[in-house]
């Protein structure tokens, strides 16, 4: 039956060519990263009893599920096949490039609160999520001892340890070079409201929220500019397609200047500006699920992504790394326009902690139908 | 024996005089054939309720959990404010829009290819076959890529040739919308209808012509009245499937601030607090179980003048082909216009973004930057993943689809019970009632109420059962339509000359019924393979389909990947399409009927 469906001299021709273009693709900078990688965490698991005692843990398992959408292309796969060769790993790797981290926080919630095991191993989220999943929200998160298995972790872990940052995100005007000239590139909030161009917005107000703080915009302060900003529509912040081929010409408030970078560094005409009152650090963070079918493989790969090498390749194909890690390029970054005095605000695990009413769903709500319902 | 049911037909061979049976045997009565399968489709009929009852108890449930508050915010959320207001006026102009295009040209074209000498009939099915495969929000992107105010290539070619200050035409209006999701479900309307005309007795036609009706007159009086209930299934199935689609109010609609149903709800449960609230859709599922009743309804009560479409005897019915003289090079004009818009552009845009870095519009300079190099890169894992998921899904879905269709449907047309309308009901809930919301039950079922060795949650069962039962509306639709055009008198022919009924309906009516049970089949099949609802929402890692996968892609930003990844979906299933359509070469109903 199945020859029938599928002619057998057609389909080997197609997977043939899928798999010989495919095969084409390795990347010399990659292999020396991998090679490296291996060699430093060599060094480690020799080091550290707990660190080798978790990589038989995981081997033993033998498999790696991760619902994990990075936007730089092959970055997921280049990270995971470098961290299999890092600890001589030959895990069985199911690797899902979904980016809704809202949809798969609440799938995890759901998941631990009805006691199926988690669609994925490791949760990527930003901030706000991680909270949301861990021991002050639905509790989805395991508590684990980082720096036992990974003392390179240190200030990296979250206050209560259930999470390990990954990257910074930095947030601001996303647009198309070819659509806005440099003179008229805005440098505060209130210049965005005065560009004559069709400026988009996310439909989920992105960033917004945290403007709210008092070291922004303050509540009112944030209310008040969505009730005269009008955005010319609506699109996800990893939708920078619609900017690049010009039905858009800015996204106004973008996630991260390096979703523009990664397109950029394929030819869009995309680039973003960090507005001086308005500037948003959004750190990413991986956690390890209660409910995990491989948790040592989990733990494993996101200490392993914590490590300079694995850092390095970070940035070189997501545009971001975390400025808390020596040598972080993005940390550089954050400096430089520090000395160009823009103020960030750094949306951490603990700020969302510390700042509930920025939060609040109703809030959020509020804010979405200021932007959205016009 | 005028009127015909089984059931008639067994009760008259059952009645021979013989001995007495003795009073203790009474009461161990043989249960009837359509009693049995009463008793069988009781099942899935109690699955499709009870899923669907579930979603209205979560309705009354604080954030839609099982575990969560008795409340009435959901109600009060979902018709408390004026944006509720202005979107159910949008929704019913973007379906009323999307139905009319898809029944003028779904039909227009089924009746130039099964009514008129027109020819290509092979070459039209395939196409309005592959033009399913294309997903919406690739169609969507090429719409706006032409007919965009600010950047379709269409508009500015009419800027510059008439002066215009800006683009005549705006396709990212809620006209535009319903434009374009009506050419897409033109196919379906194609397929159905075209089904119920190949089945027509054209001696009906032939006997109006002979009368001096005109060709219109013809259509309008004759033709059309007999395929009603296939026009009636097409336009009740199109209609729900505007209300549930996402990907164009997604891609066209949302960026532009135009929201239908689907685009508010996607909007309301994927809040970025982390919290999805489900409590909302749960009570719109409740409201749209309501209008499903009305529908459900509307459609049973068609049903019951059923044997006015009983056209179909036996007695030598053989489609008439109008004649279309010099109307021809219009129909050649109105079929090439229609595949260029709707079908050829679009795959060509699909082509050329899989070709590129990044979206750009076709120009010189963007020519620049087209490569292969999306395919060089795909993961291929996940490609495979996608494809033997996909594999499975269109097999095994539309098989049980069928089967549980066809036991529905002859409960429904052929049997006398009291309940048949009832079966019918439920098994008309599917179409009414968004799939979105029929599979977030079986999803909280799933999760919740199924453990350890009987845990459904993300596997490929709950997939496939799921992705049958909500087919099962089509199926019935098209069975059902198809059943009251076979004449009883057939069957009780068989009865008569001996045959048991179940030899009656194998060797008469199963045979009659073919040429229909194949393009359900193959039509859900297709319908399996770009389904985007229902393995989202089902769907786990072990479980990806390609429709999924390239969605995934697409919705993270990797449009080339994604396109490629529809491209290969084509190619992968092009085969099928193929080898389904040489299968239903000469099954008509008329070589049917002559085996």
């Amino acid at each position: 039956m199945r020859s029938r469906l599928f002619p057998g001299p057609v389909l080997a021709s197609l997977l043939a060519l899928g798999l010989t273009a495919a095969c084409g693709g390795s990347d010399a900078s990659d292999d020396a990263a991998a090679s490296a990688a291996a060699a430093a965490a060599k060094t480690r698991v020799a080091e550290n009893p707990a660190l080798a005692d978790l990589v038989a843990a995981a081997k033993k398992e033998g498999a790696l599920d991760l619902n994990w959408g990075l936007h730089g292309r092959e970055a997921a796969k280049t990270l995971v096949d470098t961290f299999q060769k890092a600890y001589g790993l030959s895990l069985k790797v199911t690797l899902t490039p979904d980016q809704n981290m809202p949809g798969n926080a609440a799938k995890l919630s759901q998941q631990y609160k009805a006691k199926s095991p988690s669609s994925t191993d490791a949760f990527m989220g930003n901030a706000e999520l991680t909270l949301n999943a861990g021991p002050k929200g639905a509790d989805a998160l395991q508590k684990v001892d980082w720096q036992k298995i990974a003392p390179w972790t240190k200030g990296l872990a979250t206050s209560d340890g259930v999470a390990l940052t990954m990257l910074d995100q930095l947030s601001g005007f996303t647009y198309n070079t070819n659509l806005i000239k440099d003179s008229e590139l805005p440098k505060t909030a209130r210049d965005v409201l005065a560009l004559k161009k069709p400026v988009a917005s996310t439909p989920y107000a992105a960033q917004f929220n945290v403007l709210g703080a008092k070291e922004a915009m303050g509540m009112d302060g944030v209310r008040a500019y969505l009730r005269d900003f009008r955005p010319a529509g609506y699109f996800g912040c990893g939708e920078l397609s619609r900017l690049a081929s010009g039905e858009f010409a800015a996204l106004w408030i973008s996630c991260g200047k390096n979703l523009a970078e990664v397109y950029a560094d394929q030819g869009a005409p995309l680039k973003t500006v960090i507005l001086k009152d308005a500037a948003v650090i959004s750190p990413w963070y991986m956690s390890v699920p209660k409910n995990a079918r491989h948790p040592n493989a989990a733990k494993l790969w996101v200490s392993w992504l914590t490590t300079p090498e694995a850092q390095k390749l970070l940035f070189e194909h997501e545009f971001a790394d975390s400025s808390k890690v020596p040598g972080s390029r993005t940390g550089k970054q954050i400096q430089e326009y520090t000395a160009q005095g823009v103020r960030f605000t750094s949306v951490s695990y603990e700020f969302a902690a510390a700042h509930p009413e920025l939060y609040n769903p109703r809030f959020k709500g509020e804010l979405i139908k200021l932007l959205t319902a016009k | 024996m005028s009127t015909g049911t089984l059931k008639e037909a067994e009760a008259g061979r059952a009645a021979p005089p013989a001995p007495a049976p003795r009073p203790a045997r009474r009461r161990f009565r043989r249960p009837t054939p359509t009693g049995l399968l009463a008793a069988v489709m009781t099942v899935p009929a109690l699955v499709i309720v009870g899923l669907l009852v579930l979603v209205v108890y979560l309705g009354f449930r604080a954030q839609g959990s099982p575990d969560g508050a008795l409340t009435l915010d959901n109600y009060t959320s979902l018709f408390g404010n004026a944006q509720v207001w202005e979107v159910v006026r949008n929704t019913v102009i973007y379906v009323a829009v999307s139905l009319v295009v898809a029944l003028f040209f779904g039909t227009a074209l089924a009746l130039l290819v099964e009514r008129t000498d027109f020819g290509w009939e092979r070459t039209v099915n395939t196409a309005m076959v592959l033009r399913i495969l294309i997903p919406g929000f690739f169609t969507a992107m090429g719409w706006i890529f032409l007919f965009h105010p600010r950047i379709g290539a269409v508009n500015q070619w009419l800027m510059d040739w008439f002066g215009l200050e800006k683009g005549p035409v705006n396709i990212v209006s809620l006209v535009g919308m319903g434009f374009v999701e009506g050419l897409g479900l033109s196919a379906l309307v194609f397929v159905m209808v075209s089904g119920g005309l190949r089945s027509l007795d054209g001696s009906l036609e032939e006997a109006a012509r002979a009368s001096g009706a005109g060709p219109w007159t013809v259509l309008r009086r004759v033709t059309l009245p007999l395929v009603y209930p296939s026009l009636l299934g097409a336009g009740l199935f199109a209609a729900t499937i505007a209300i549930s689609s996402l990907d164009i109010p997604l891609i066209m609609g949302l960026s532009n601030r135009v929201h239908v149903f689907s685009s508010y709800l996607y909007v309301a449960t994927n809040p970025s607090t982390g919290v999805t609230e489900y409590g909302v859709p749960a009570a719109f599922s409740g409201v749209m179980i309501l209008m499903a009743v009305g529908f459900s309804l509307w459609y049973i009560r068609s049903l019951r003048s059923a044997r006015k479409y009983q056209v179909v005897t036996g007695k030598g019915y053989r489609p008439a082909k109008i004649r279309l003289g010099r109307w021809r090079w219009a129909a050649y004009l109105f079929v090439i216009g229609y595949f260029l818009w709707s079908t050829v552009l679009p795959v060509l845009m699909v082509v050329w973004i899989s070709l590129l870095p990044f979206v750009q519009a076709p120009s010189a300079k963007a020519m620049e930057t087209a490569s292969l190099d999306n395919y060089a890169n795909l993961d291929w894992d996940y490609v495979l993943r996608g494809l033997e998921t996909t594999v499975k899904v269109m097999v095994l879905a539309p098989t049980f689809a069928v089967l549980l269709s066809l036991m529905f449907s002859f409960l429904v047309v052929r049997s006398r019970l009291r309940l048949r309308y009832g079966f019918d009901f439920v098994a008309f809930l599917p179409q009414a009632v968004p799939s979105t919301i029929f599979a977030f039950g079986a999803l909280i079922a799933a999760l919740y109420w199924t453990d350890g060795w009987y845990s459904l949650y993300g596997t490929l069962a709950l997939l496939v059962g799921v992705m049958a039962l909500v087919q099962v509306a089509f199926g019935t639709r098209m069975f059902n339509a198809a059943l009251m055009q076979i004449h009883v008198e057939l069957e009780e022919a068989a009865a008569m000359s001996g045959a048991s009924s179940w030899a009656a309906v194998r060797r008469v009516t199963l045979p009659l019924l073919r040429p229909v049970a194949t393009y359900t089949w193959l039509w859900l099949a297709l319908l399996s393979l770009r389904d985007l609802t229902v393995p989202t929402l089902l769907g786990s890692q072990d479980t990806l389909t390609l429709s999924v996968a390239s969605w995934t892609l697409f919705n993270s930003g990797q449009v080339g990947a994604s396109s490629a990844v529809t491209l290969l979906m084509i190619c992968f299933m092009a085969p099928v399409v193929v080898v389904f359509l040489l299968l239903t070469r000469g099954r008509t109903a008329e070589g049917a009927t002559k085996s």
